[in-house]
């Protein structure tokens, strides 16, 4: 269930106000959110999508666009929570963000860390442990 | 299952290995280790049935993280993984969907087999010369008051009453950290990079009977930095706020406490009287109250685990002392024990009502301990099983079909 021309702009407004960036991180619009990502998401949670496509026509037209939020959130939480995770859902699926936050996602091959702590561990082994049973 | 750990935890037994070798800890556990060192407290590396690599075909873990809801690549050990595969090889039937009313019996008291919902709707009947029961500690003293009959008018195997008795859940306590160097906590795997078993023991100068084990979790994902929950106001999490909220990505993790509680009679599952699943088979009513020995043990935790992060470096503190969506140990509900007056099964999941019935699940727990049960469940799984197989020249079964 893609969203329509007209929802996907007011989907654009509602997610930036949502997802406003800052000087470290970027917008939801800048991050690609209302491009792809947000069908992408709601494409793994279609559960959500009623809610979310009711969302947008509670807030289509409506100005202020984060009064419209807040309204939304007080009256219709299922609605908001729909719409709020999603839009976050999406945006930190963007490699813009995760450069932003110099965050390295997975898939990363697990190490063998152990010698980093044996001699610490070994303190543990030292001091024993007083079990009542043995 | 494949288990990845390290051998020689001193709060173990002797005797342990482990078929993998151990996960990393990751820098949140070297972090956290070091502030257990400095206290001089009980840590060591967690043991996960998670692949540190490849094991009986599955694949090494590459750290998403997604291990509390669905491994993506199948690393962690689950027994659509592990067991059931191999069972179906072999001949075993799975019918998925399927919810099962209740057990039939014949006149002896016996068990016939099992009276299921498919999920076309349709009624059948499993007939089985022994039936072995694993729906936990919900489903299972459910199933068994579902199962009244005129031989057993109170339940199922429950002459002693204590069907649905002495619910224990395990109240999940944490307390997350937010420290202000990376400590790559947004990757997994999310099993617990430490456990520590300091504050198991009873002692009682504290003021409570009991103890709990400590696992030391990566707060895995992004997404959990930017979650609005109805409770709170949406600019508390998105809108400006969420630059920040995000940065703690990678800096966060969290200990928290396994909380041992007591079995008490006032715990209980029962049926509903009006409400059914959608099958109109009746469902559980949960009755569970915190007691006071529960309450005060959290608190004692909630205050140890502070000092724990503290101690490694952590300049905020996040605690949680309930976890509201924890208690997913369901345990007690369907006790064992030697007197049949005051237990539901024997040593070996026998009902002691129903010689051919057999529980393997959490139910059968008499303490819950203050450790993840799922070790302990297999354990006793496995060994009523094989005590089921060695005696099943004396095994008593029914002679006719359901009534």
């Amino acid at each position: 269930m893609t969203l329509d021309p007209h929802q996907r702009r007011v989907f654009a407004q509602l997610a930036d106000i949502l997802v406003p960036g800052s000087d470290t991180v970027p917008s939801a619009t800048a991050a690609g959110v209302g491009a792809t990502l947000i069908d992408q998401v709601v494409g793994y949670r279609p559960d959500l999508a009623g809610d979310f496509h009711a969302a947008l026509a509670q807030c289509a037209g409506r100005v202020p666009a984060d009064v419209a939020l807040d309204d939304l959130s007080a009256t219709e939480p299922e609605q908001f929570a729909a719409l709020a995770v999603l839009t976050a859902a999406a945006y930190v699926l963007s490699p813009q963000v995760w450069e932003a936050l110099g965050l390295q996602p997975a898939p990363r091959v697990v190490t063998d860390d152990t010698d980093d702590y044996l001699d610490m561990l070994a303190a543990v082994v030292e001091r024993g442990f007083p079990n009542p049973y043995r | 299952m494949g288990v990845a750990g390290l051998a020689g935890d001193p709060a173990y037994p002797d005797e342990h290995s482990f078929p993998l070798p151990p996960l990393p800890i990751g820098r949140h556990g070297l972090t956290a280790a070091k502030g257990m060192h400095e206290l001089g407290w009980h840590w060591w590396p967690g043991p996960n049935a998670i692949a540190s690599r490849s094991f009986r075909g599955r694949p090494a873990c590459v750290r998403y993280g997604a291990c509390e809801s669905d491994c993506p690549t199948g690393a962690k050990a689950s027994t659509d993984l592990t067991h059931w595969g191999a069972a179906i090889a072999l001949g075993a039937v799975l019918r998925t969907g399927a919810r099962v009313a209740r057990l039939t019996v014949d006149d002896d008291g016996l068990v016939t087999g099992a009276e299921y919902v498919d999920r076309h709707g349709v009624i059948a009947h499993q007939r089985a010369a022994v039936t072995i029961l694993a729906a936990n500690g919900i489903g299972t003293p459910r199933l068994l008051l579902n199962s009244a009959c005129p031989e057993h008018p109170n339940g199922l195997a429950n002459t002693s009453g204590l069907v649905g008795k002495r619910l224990m859940m395990h109240p999940l306590a944490s307390v997350y950290g937010t420290y202000d160097q990376g400590l790559d906590s947004h990757l997994g795997p999310s099993g617990q990079a430490l456990q520590s078993m300091q504050f198991y023991e009873t002692d009682t100068d504290r003021g409570f009977i009991g103890g709990g084990k400590w696992n030391l979790m990566p707060a895995a994902g992004l997404l959990r930095h930017a979650t609005w929950q109805p409770d709170r106001p949406w600019r508390d999490v998105l809108g400006t706020a969420l630059a920040e909220n995000l940065a703690q990505a990678g800096r966060y993790t969290e200990w928290g406490v396994t909380v041992e509680d007591l079995p008490e009679d006032r715990n209980d599952v029962v049926l509903d009287p009006s409400l059914t699943d959608s099958d109109g088979i009746p469902a559980p009513k949960i009755r569970y109250a915190l007691s006071e020995n529960s309450k005060r043990m959290i608190d004692f935790h909630v205050e140890r685990m502070s000092e724990a992060h503290l101690a490694a470096g952590a300049v905020a503190l996040d605690p949680v002392p309930v976890v509201r969506e924890s208690g997913w140990h369901l345990l007690g509900t369907a006790r064992m024990g030697d007197d049949p007056g005051t237990s539901v099964v024997d040593q070996f999941g026998r009902a002691h009502d129903v010689p051919n019935l057999v529980i393997i699940d959490g139910s059968v727990f008499v303490t819950s301990t203050g450790v993840n049960p799922t070790a302990t469940i297999m354990a006793i799984a496995l060994r009523a099983v094989r005590h089921l197989i060695a005696d099943r020249s004396r095994q008593v079964v029914p002679t006719e079909g359901p009534r």
